[in-house]
């Protein structure tokens, strides 16, 4: 049966790394997704829920309610990548030919997949932030309308309803975009 | 069923595609462990009191200012044995001079302090 969160929390509160490693594998994607949904750069996201994540365990001992770790989580990854969004520096973007080398993956299709990338992010910013996190959570990271609920803090009609104006509004946008 | 209810395929944002995010993934990895280990460190009651932090700290060392000079004010100084209002004086400038310096104070610095005889 898996831990509960309030569990696992009482363990990282007791030394234990292996409850947090519990946690990250729990938690990280999407706390990498919520990142994307404020940020709407794939590197700005990467640094926020990493640093969201290590800034959560080390404040687990503030967190009142462990059962709704989740959420609090998830809150402070999101404020960590609002920080972000106000303090961007200018990032250079990595050569596309690492991702090359070390992938193995042929030129044409990574630039294919990079488009694509672009075309997403773009017709995501058209978006709200809550639509955005709504449609990540679920249509990339695969949680269920009664998980993002209870994590966003949101009535499950309302994530219902975020979800179908977003994948409305992406298909419009990105038929848009191809046609 | 219609369009709306069928997911997007955003699988070009998964981060799993992409060949840096295992080393994401470790190096936030290793960061928690770090922190989790440090707090898994057994503490004697001293290292605890060392490790108040700076506001609590700081309201202690006022009360404690306030409550001596009130209990002087109130019965005179007879009535206040010398060493306890010795040890709160030093207490008080501890703490003032811990939060003017933004450090804590160690378990040997308020051993020192309790053990040091009043002048």
């Amino acid at each position: 049966m898996e831990e509960t969160d309030a569990a696992l929390v009482a363990r990282v509160r007791g030394g234990d790394a292996r409850a947090a490693d519990r946690l990250l594998e729990r938690y990280f994607r999407a706390c990498r997704a919520v990142a994307l949904a404020v940020t709407g750069d794939e590197a700005d996201a990467d640094d926020a829920c990493q640093e969201g994540f290590v800034a959560a365990i080390e404040q687990i001992d503030t967190c009142r309610d462990p059962a709704r770790f989740g959420g609090w989580l998830l809150q402070i990854v999101r404020n960590r990548a609002r920080n972000l969004v106000r303090h961007r520096a200018i990032r250079t973007t990595e050569p596309l030919e690492l991702h090359q080398l070390a992938g193995g993956v042929s030129a044409a299709a990574e630039v294919e997949r990079g488009e694509l990338r672009e075309r997403l992010l773009a017709a995501l910013a058209e978006l709200s932030q809550a639509q955005r996190e709504v449609v990540l959570l679920h249509d990339l990271e695969g949680w269920k309308h009664d998980e993002i609920a209870g994590h966003l803090g949101l009535a499950a009609g309302t994530v219902r309803s975020h979800l179908h104006h977003a994948r409305r509004h992406l298909r419009r946008i990105l038929s848009e975009d191809l046609a | 069923m219609t369009d709306e209810w069928r997911p997007v395929d955003l699988s070009s944002l998964d981060p799993t595609r992409r060949v840096d995010w295992p080393a994401r993934v470790d190096a936030t990895r290793r960061a928690v462990a770090a922190r989790v280990a440090s707090r898994a460190v057994p503490q004697g009651p001293l290292e605890v009191l060392g490790r108040w932090s700076r506001p609590i700290l700081a309201a202690a060392a006022v009360l404690l200012a306030l409550l001596g000079g009130a209990e002087a004010l109130l019965h005179g100084a007879v009535s206040t044995p010398p060493a306890q209002l010795g040890e709160a004086r030093r207490l008080a400038l501890l703490s003032e001079a811990s939060v003017a310096h933004g450090r804590r104070p160690s378990g040997a610095e308020l051993r020192a302090l309790l053990r040091e005889p009043t002048p």
